[in-house]
């Protein structure tokens, strides 16, 4: 339970001489890796057999932990990242994976990327962070913008499943699929090649639809905009529309088809009853 | 497939065909109270083998349709109420019912009882859904100018499936499946609680329902179980940097919240 500094006196994990408290550290401890830090490890970096407490880049620390080759194997309950630099952590697979990840880097360009395993519990409120394809399945995706704006992107790889996400603010790129986008109230939502959400729930921010795989059930409403009219293939939706006063539904009807349209900020008064 | 206007010549019987321009409203017509009526319908409200299109109330008409005890018993594919004045409605349609609520009557614009609902959609005024009423399988509660009180909604007993909350004040104290709150302010009470998922993203949810919470997510706004005494049960309750959670761990003995970041500095401890 002890908690071990990254002393940057080596690029080697395993040596015991990198961490504070002269010692690996081991199952159970919390790893910092300060915002002073300036050398990355860069071996040693299999660590499969750890799960740690916790995880931490501190904010504005620059280094790079891992890489797409070789990424830092381990597992963390908590993986929290506030970097300018890179970290690569790759999750073992197995019965203890659930594991709750928090990319709140100062810049976009702070980058975090996680491989393999599932069941994370995701936050993502500045930086970047990317769910590589070999993440199996995503409990619960919340993506935001700690400072406003556009400074947090989660990109979301094919093959990986969310249960459910959150957006309320920064941007995501849906190339996986999303069983239920429960609410967007701010931001940007790209939903790109065969990416699909199933069913989604929109009372602000942007959908901008473009992908092959069509949704099934969408609810938007109080500002919030789908758009399909980036998409120049035809899309068949055999689901139902349902827009609420204030929502934008926006579609070229030569090329997508939706089966059943309720278009309340008409029916209600806001124009022409349908 | 006609089209009825309500006049109220020569009473305030529903069923006397000298009060609608085109007869009284039959299967499939739509009935519409405009603007220019003022009579309010006091008799002849049991209409239970009429199936109607649409019946609209106008904004503008201030008159009442039934009174307490006393409903108008019909069904329509469609009801929509934007008049000022009260309507008590008992559905007897069969089928898939939709009904939008956008009146200026924020005390009680509509009252509801009988079969189940599928879709209520609620933009401003008051709905009230008395006990024993079958259920409401999607409801929508909005706003029109202001997010805080445009829409009041009171459930006694009956089953929400899903709830969707970007404004208004609400209660309710039958059961609610799935709950997404994201303003105004929400009250559950009762024995069920939620049965599926609450979502809080913002506005106020107060849960004092004895039934329990299995999965609940606090992004932002506050989940607030401290104006209960009750002892509940509660799972899994996740709470994101810019939620609230606020409970007495005496009457939460099950909780096992999960307070994201605030574990790691980030964000106001709850």
């Amino acid at each position: 339970m002890a908690t071990r500094y990254w002393l940057s006196l080596s690029t080697n994990w395993g040596s015991a001489s990198a961490w504070s408290g002269a010692a690996v550290p081991v199952s159970g401890d919390t790893v910092v890796f300060p915002e002073t830090a300036s050398l990355s490890p860069t071996t040693g970096l299999d660590q499969s057999g750890v799960s740690l407490h916790a995880l931490h880049i501190a904010n504005g620390c620059a280094i790079q932990v891992g890489s797409p080759g070789t990424p830092l194997k381990i597992h963390s309950s908590v993986c929290q990242f506030g970097g300018i630099g890179q970290m690569h952590v790759w999750y073992p697979t197995g019965a203890s994976n659930t594991a709750r990840i928090y990319c709140a880097a100062p810049s976009i360009d702070g980058k975090l990327t996680i491989y393999n395993a599932g069941d994370f519990h995701i936050w993502c409120g500045g930086g970047t962070l990317t769910l590589d394809s070999t993440i199996a399945t995503v409990d619960a995706l919340h993506v935001t913008a700690i400072g406003g704006g556009a400074a947090s992107r989660v990109v979301l790889n094919a093959g990986t499943i969310v249960a459910a996400a959150w957006v309320s603010g920064g941007t995501l790129d849906v190339r996986g699929t999303i069983t239920v986008l429960r609410s967007l109230t701010s931001g940007v939502v790209n939903v790109l090649d065969n990416g699909k959400i199933t069913t989604m729930y929109y009372s602000g921010g942007v959908v901008n639809y473009e992908s092959n795989v069509a949704p099934f059930f969408m609810v938007g409403g109080g500002g919030g905009v789908l758009d399909f009219t980036g998409r120049d293939r035809p899309l068949t939706i055999t689901g139902e529309a349902r827009i609420m006063p204030g929502g934008k539904l926006l579609y070229d009807p030569d090329l997508v088809t939706i089966a059943f349209k309720q278009l309340f900020g008409n029916i209600i008064g806001n124009g022409p009853v349908p | 497939m006609a089209t009825t206007y309500w006049t109220g010549t020569s009473s305030g019987a529903w069923s006397t065909a000298g009060n609608w321009t085109n007869g009284v409203p039959g299967n499939g017509d739509t009935a519409i109270f405009p603007r220019t009526a003022t009579r309010s319908v006091s008799s002849g409200l049991d209409q239970n083998t009429i199936d109607l299109a649409v019946l609209v109330t106008e904004d503008g008409y201030a008159g009442d349709i039934g009174a307490s005890g006393n409903p108008l018993i019909i069904g329509a594919t469609k009801l929509k109420i934007r008049g000022s004045g009260r309507v008590y409605y008992q559905n007897s349609h069969a089928s898939t019912e939709y009904i939008y609520l956008d009146s200026p009557n924020k005390t009680d614009a509509l009252t509801l009882s009988g079969a189940a609902v599928f879709l209520a959609a609620v933009y401003r005024g008051q709905l009230a859904v008395v006990s024993g009423m079958s259920g409401i399988t999607n409801l929508h509660v909005m706003y029109k100018t202001n997010p805080n009180n445009d829409a009041v909604v009171s459930v006694v007993d009956s089953t929400i499936s899903n709830l969707w909350q970007t404004g208004g004040i609400t209660t309710f104290g039958g059961g609610v499946g799935t709950a997404n709150i994201d303003g105004g302010s929400w009250t559950i009470t009762g024995a069920t609680g939620i049965t599926g998922t609450l979502t809080v993203s913002g506005g106020v949810a107060y849960y004092e329902a004895t039934g329990g919470l299995a999965n609940g997510y606090v992004l932002g706004g506050t989940l607030d179980f401290t104006t209960s005494d009750n002892v509940q049960s509660v799972g899994n309750v996740y709470v994101h940097p810019a939620g609230k959670l606020r409970y007495d761990p005496d009457l939460l003995p099950s909780l096992a919240a999960v307070v994201f970041l605030h574990e790691i500095g980030i964000g106001p401890v709850p």
